[in-house]
């Protein structure tokens, strides 16, 4: 439960109007308390959306010209290295991975990519798997999962799944030989538009996520895949 | 689309300079006009829609898809700029800006140099989001995103309490976090 004066904080936070010594103290705050870092960011999308009351104005053509010379100038984009960002990576390369999906590329780009994804120090103990459809009649649905084996944590992203039915949920399971049954990464919540992003985690130890599967289960989940698969990657 | 432009930022990380430019083009007039409207100079504008660019080239593999939309994040960049070039401004010569806060609200779609119909609804919905506060909050929160005030310069402009501003910011962005959050 966040209170009124918290709620405040994080407000003119997210409008940048704290001091730079409440900024400070309110960012410590922020750092052990996932409910108000949650509505930092729901403010934050918040405050973005004012953007757009700007009226409209187009950059001059030269702009683009100029920036183009500069990043060529530039030393290469930074990869980040500390621990909080080494998350981002593989969950950007799983958004990747889905749009190439998406899109069509062949296999072949596809993996090369993944490769050069994999061969950067932040992405060591990462592994993408894209998610094909087994469900006859939905060819087009497409998912991707990155998985990262060091901190033990995947982000599943899918796209055009029809929804599960009544009472009914989709679901998403690691396959790790050591384990007979398939490890539950969680429920899958489907929007309207029939896209889908899961942040998960797991109750066991994964050594070798071999593959990744979506099922269809009854509602709330079931502690063991019992419902048909409708996604399947490795 | 929101995968599609965090895979842009991912290869952009990459150093993918095709990438860098679709972002460029997918996102440069939005930032841009938020910097017209915030400075009030093409110039300063432009100066500052270049850094921050030039910043998500250098910076790009550390948004974090986790908390926030690409297009969160490179508002962010932006404002955080737009507010040093504003302080530095003050700095130089005290002259505070003119941008009148009644007109954010009111501003015609129609003034636009340039509206591709995706825009004019996002403008349409956060206005009709707006309209729905306060004007007072209204007021506060938006003297403090588009002029980059803090909450003293606003409780002194206003000549209201600081305690006052603070709940007033409070109320309307959380009011405008029921309206908006859902549809980002």
């Amino acid at each position: 439960m966040i209170d009124e004066s918290a709620e405040e904080d994080a407000a003119l936070y997210a409008l940048g109007v704290l001091s730079p010594d409440d900024s400070a103290r309110f960012e410590e705050a922020l750092r052990g308390d996932a409910e108000l870092r949650a509505l930092v960011d729901e403010l934050h999308e918040v405050g973005a959306n004012l953007a757009h009351l700007a009226p409209q104005h187009t950059p001059p053509a030269h702009l683009r010209i100029q920036l183009l010379s500069a990043i060529r100038g530039e030393n290469a984009p930074e990869i980040a290295r500390t621990s909080r960002s080494s998350w981002i990576p593989w969950a950007l390369a799983a958004g990747f991975a889905l749009v190439a999906g998406v899109l069509g590329l062949e296999r072949g780009r596809m993996r090369q990519e993944i490769v050069a994804l994999r061969s950067q120090d932040a992405l060591s103990q990462l592994r993408i798997a894209t998610l094909a459809s087994k469900v006859e009649g939905s060819p087009e649905t497409v998912g991707s999962v990155a998985w990262d084996s060091g901190q033990q944590r995947g982000v599943l992203t899918l796209e055009k799944l029809p929804p599960a039915g009544p009472a009914q949920d989709y679901q998403l399971w690691v396959i790790d030989p050591q384990y007979k049954q398939p490890v539950s990464g969680g429920i899958v919540r489907v929007d309207e538009s029939g896209s889908a992003r899961l942040i998960f985690t797991v109750d066991v130890p994964i050594r070798s996520a071999d593959k990744f599967a979506v099922s269809r289960e009854r509602k709330g989940g079931a502690p063991t895949a019992e419902g048909p698969i409708v996604l399947l990657g490795q | 689309m929101l995968a599609e432009d965090a895979a842009l930022l991912s290869a952009i990380s990459r150093g993918d300079e095709d990438a860098f430019l679709s972002l460029y083009e997918r996102f440069s007039g939005p930032l841009y006009s938020l910097l017209m409207k915030m400075l009030q100079n093409s110039h300063d504008a432009e100066d500052v829609l270049q850094a921050v660019f030039l910043q998500v080239w250098k910076k790009a593999a550390y948004y974090q898809a986790d908390r926030c939309s690409v297009f969160t994040w490179l508002v962010l960049v932006t404002r955080s700029k737009a507010i040093d070039r504003m302080r530095q401004r003050q700095r130089q010569s005290r002259t505070l800006e003119e941008a009148t806060v009644e007109g954010a609200v009111h501003e015609r779609v129609e003034d636009c140099a340039d509206g591709s119909a995706m825009m004019r609804e996002s403008q349409a919905e956060v206005r009709a989001a707006l309209e729905r506060i306060p004007a007072e909050q209204r007021e506060a929160i938006e003297m403090a995103f588009f002029k980059g005030m803090s909450q003293t310069e606003i409780s002194e402009a206003l000549s209201e309490p600081l305690g006052t501003v603070k709940a007033r910011i409070r109320r309307g962005m959380l009011k405008l976090r029921t309206y908006l959050v859902r549809r980002v």
